[in-house]
């Protein structure tokens, strides 16, 4: 799903694959799925993040422009995830959208106060699902400018 | 000798009413000098003397006046006629003729003499012819010749009567004819009638005399009694009445005085009874009861008072009242501030018993006065306190040891109930057993700290004794009441003490009764007096106390140990419960996330199909897939509503006051897209305010709200009420449609969760609504209800407390 030059612009952290599909399908519908990783746990976010374990020899300089992050991952939570993508000089400015099945309040509430850019929930019909995903990835692709 | 001397007296008593009596007899018939009887009998005496004497006085004085004027007449007319007769005789000078005429007369009664006389003073005749010729030589003989020739009264006394008449011729006076009569026959004549006019007189003295006596005696005699009435009152006789008949005033004044006598003994009678009431109940009186003077002096007592002083009342009269008291200053000043001050009540005082023994009083005095409202003196009477005290003695032990006994073990409850009841005794040992409920054997529970310190060195506490074995102290036991034993040296079946011992002079020892067994006993000893009924209700008072005490403190100790259980029990099921909470609380979590993923899936995939296969499907087929994502939706719909109405019940309140109106106008704005189109007339009232959690209160109006307009949709006049009101300490609030309305049987279900009384084609929703208005209502403290009928319309009301 990379396109050949590395660039990332969108890292999809998500342990359900047909979630991941029907984001993935939603996106490419916008034509915003290109230069899209996904990964399948929290760890593998960290890893992929920071350049270590099985992405150790990637360019820590390639950041992507925005992560679609799950909550309730395996091995590292989403939140934990969250915690360490804003606590670090390098990855604190990435906007982050929580893309969850979860409406508890006390979620909401804790990914706000660790920094998230957007909290989505995922909507259970897959037209606005689909719809949600696409807004998402337009404004935070096309439409926002982050710091450089 | 003394037989004798009363005797004598008896002898002198009588001899003194004799006497008395005989006066009595004496003065009733010879009246006293100065008495009514002797003036009557004066009175009556003198004035018919005094009448009668002058009434013949006056008749002698009559007669005789009417005798010496008819003589006096008779004799001038002699005189006359012997002039007439010796005229001629005279002119003729013949003596002897005269004498003639004069000695005619010598047969005339009464002629005392007769003569004639020359002017000269010759007796020319003479009754007594011997003087003829003679001149007359007596004075009054001697006068009349020079006297007018007229009549002449020469004598005129009682003797006789002398008449002299001149013999005239021609006016010339040629001699005087003289006559006398005596007046002796006048004289006798008067004298026989002074004589019986005396005897007259002495007869009507005498008479008088009789009648005075008469009516004297008489009147006499009934006023006397009346005296005697009288003086047998004065002696003290008070029955006594006057007898006397008749209607006359002496009758009438008899009448009004035994009127008067009734009415006296009436009032005296009267007057005593009071008296005897008022000295029996002085006497009646428990308390001591005491008159003061100024002075200070006892002037009265009761004989409450003699007994509480040991003195007798007439020891007590005359002597200072403040002496028979502990302290008599201060009972000085008792009476004082009563002469001073006014009433004094409740004074504390203690008198003293002539044995030395003092009784604990409280003193009530005020002054009391004679009719005239002058202080005569204080009445102060006493309350004896002593048995009060003792209560109030008594009750200060009970509060004590019941307070005690809360911070205190039994075993120093116990020793504190021995405690008190040598306090109250005056004892100086105390011992408390249980007593098994086999009623065959005892344990020694403890002994008073005195006891245990100063009698008993002998080792016993919890030691157990038989009591068919023990000695004389569990007679009580043996007996099932109290025992006193005041010779304790002296009892015959008493055993030896064991090794230090106190040695016991007296005892009291009382059971505790549960039922008609002894549960426990408690002894005192060594009393320095007598012990008596009095300690033996105290004692058995404590004990029942003690043993009460012990039961409750056993009781208690059970229920401290049952609330620790209670208490452990709870808190292990309050943490399973939090545990299950948790449990609950993390799979509605999951829920919220992994229900909905693969319904998601569904729902994605199948639009996928329909999407890229969808030349591949046929009509049917699309409506196959669709009817799959529909019921998707419906699914995710039910999913959210579980984990709404689960978050309702969690959600913790903040009460805050809020305008309902407002809010209903919020709501109404929030569902204006959804009434868009739709005629509805809404009418919202007046709204009291209410105290709510405002989020919550805004999911209720909105549920109510959507719901109506859900429900009126087939209506083409469809209308909205919201309304509300105060009722009591509720604020009630409802909104009221025209809608489909319901069915009123199936009321109850309306609020149950996905509880739907319309078919699922008919109206939308899943049921939850109403579910979330009754917990959100009901966990305000209020309750929600409904009314309605189907085709009509429904009104769903619920209240909320106000707060107070």
């Amino acid at each position: 799903m990379n396109d050949n030059n590395g660039i990332v612009e969108i890292l999809l952290v998500e342990d359900n694959p047909t979630d991941a599909e029907l984001a993935m399908r939603s996106l490419k519908k916008s034509n915003l799925s290109n230069n899209l990783v996904w990964v399948k746990d929290g760890a593998q976010a960290l890893d992929f993040l920071f350049c270590r374990g099985a992405y150790a020899g990637r360019d820590t300089k390639n950041i992507p422009r925005v992560i679609l992050l799950d909550l309730r991952l395996p091995k590292v939570d989403g939140l934990e995830v969250l915690r360490a993508i804003k606590s670090d000089e390098r990855t604190k400015f990435i906007p982050v959208v929580v893309l969850t099945s979860s409406k508890e309040d006390r979620d909401i509430t804790e990914s706000y106060q660790l920094g998230v850019n957007s909290y989505i929930s995922k909507p259970v019909e897959f037209d606005a699902f689909s719809k949600a995903v696409a807004e998402l990835g337009m404004y935070w692709l096309l439409l926002n400018r982050p710091p450089v | 000798m003394k037989t004798e001397r009363s005797g004598v007296s008896e002898k002198a008593n009588a001899s003194d009413s004799g006497r008395y009596a005989e006066t009595k007899k004496l003065s009733s018939r010879i009246p006293a000098q100065g008495s009514f009887r002797w003036q009557i009998i004066l009175v009556f005496v003198v004035g018919f003397f005094v009448l009668i004497a002058a009434f013949t006085a006056y008749q002698v004085r009559t007669e005789s006046a009417y005798l010496y004027r008819d003589s006096t007449d008779e004799t001038i007319t002699l005189a006359e006629s012997i002039a007439a007769s010796s005229r001629s005789w005279v002119l003729a000078n013949d003596v002897a003729g005269l004498q003639e005429v004069v000695h005619s007369l010598q047969g005339h009664t009464g002629l005392y003499y007769a003569m004639v006389i020359s002017p000269s003073g010759r007796v020319l005749a003479h009754s007594d012819a011997t003087k003829v010729g003679q001149f007359v030589s007596d004075d009054q003989s001697l006068a009349l010749i020079k006297a007018p020739p007229r009549n002449q009264i020469m004598i005129d006394d009682a003797s006789r009567i002398d008449i002299a008449v001149p013999i005239l011729v021609e006016n010339r006076l040629i001699g005087w004819a003289r006559a006398a009569q005596g007046r002796k026959e006048i004289v006798g004549y008067l004298h026989n009638m002074m004589l019986s006019s005396a005897l007259f007189v002495l007869m009507a003295v005498a008479l008088s005399l009789l009648a005075a006596l008469y009516i004297a005696n008489r009147l006499g005699y009934r006023i006397g009694h009346l005296v005697q009435v009288a003086e047998a009152i004065q002696a003290g006789n008070y029955a006594a009445r006057a007898n006397i008949s008749g209607a006359d005033e002496i009758a009438r004044l008899a009448n009004s005085f035994n009127h008067m006598l009734d009415v006296l003994a009436r009032d005296e009678a009267q007057l005593r009874a009071a008296s005897l009431y008022t000295r029996s109940l002085i006497e009646a009186s428990l308390d001591p009861l005491v008159t003061i003077s100024a002075a200070g002096k006892i002037t009265d007592v009761n004989q409450a008072t003699e007994q509480v002083t040991g003195s007798s009342r007439a020891e007590l009269i005359g002597t200072d009242f403040s002496s028979y008291f502990t302290e008599p200053e201060q009972a000085r000043a008792g009476y004082l501030q009563a002469f001073q001050k006014g009433p004094v009540t409740d004074y504390p005082l203690a008198l003293r018993h002539r044995d030395g023994h003092v009784t604990d009083v409280l003193y009530n005095a005020s002054v009391y006065r004679n009719a005239a409202g002058e202080v005569l003196g204080v009445f102060a009477a006493a309350r004896d306190v002593t048995e009060r005290k003792m209560n109030e003695a008594v009750n200060a032990s009970r509060l004590h040891l019941v307070r005690f006994s809360l911070t205190h073990t039994l075993d120093e409850l116990l020793e504190e109930t021995l405690n008190e009841a040598e306090k109250l005794t005056g004892s100086v040992i105390g011992f408390f057993h249980f007593v098994e409920d086999d009623q065959i054997s005892l344990t020694l529970q403890n002994w008073s700290t005195r006891t245990k310190a100063v009698f008993c060195k002998a080792e016993g506490m919890g030691l157990h004794y038989r009591i068919d074995e023990a000695g004389v102290w569990v007679d009580c036991v043996r007996q099932g009441k109290a025992v006193i034993h005041n010779d304790y040296a002296s009892l015959p079946n008493r055993k030896g003490m064991p090794e230090g011992h106190a040695t016991v002079i007296r005892e009291l020892v009382v059971p505790v009764f549960r039922g008609t067994k002894i549960s426990a006993i408690l002894g005192v000893g060594n009393k320095p007096a007598n012990y008596n009924e009095e300690d033996v209700s105290t004692v058995s008072m404590l004990a029942d106390l003690a043993f009460e005490i012990a039961e409750r403190k056993k009781a208690e100790d059970k229920i401290i140990e049952l609330n620790l259980d209670l208490e452990r029990r709870v808190t292990e099921r309050t943490a399973q419960l939090a545990d299950a909470n948790k449990e609950l609380e993390a799979f509605s979590y999951s829920v919220s996330h992994d229900l909905r993923t693969p319904l998601r899936a569904i729902d994605g995939f199948s639009l996928m199909l329909l999407e890229d296969y969808a030349d591949q499907l046929d009509d049917e087929g699309k409506r196959l897939l669709n009817v799959v994502r529909n019921n998707t939706s419906r699914m995710a719909h039910l999913i959210d509503d579980i984990l709404h109405f689960s978050r309702v019940g969690r959600i913790e309140i903040s009460f805050v006051e809020t305008d309902m109106e407002q809010m209903v106008r919020d709501v109404l704005d929030e569902l204006a897209p959804i009434i868009a189109g739709r005629k509805i007339q809404i009418n919202l009232s007046v709204l009291p305010k209410a105290l709510c959690d405002r989020a919550m209160m805004h999911q209720v109006i909105e549920n109510l709200l959507s719901n109506a307009i859900k429900f009126t949709g087939k209506k083409d006049d469809a209308r909205i009420d919201i309304g509300g009101r105060i009722e009591g300490n509720q604020a009630i609030y409802y909104v009221k449609d025209n809608g489909a309305g319901f069915d009123m049987q199936y009321a109850n279900k309306l609020f149950g969760v996905f509880q739907r009384l319309h078919g699922i084609d008919e109206f939308e929703g899943t049921g939850i609504g109403l579910a979330i208005v009754k917990r959100i209502i009901n966990r305000h403290g209020g309750t929600v209800w409904a009314e309605g009928e189907v085709g009509k319309g429904a009104t769903i009301y619920f209240s909320i407390p106000i707060p107070s």
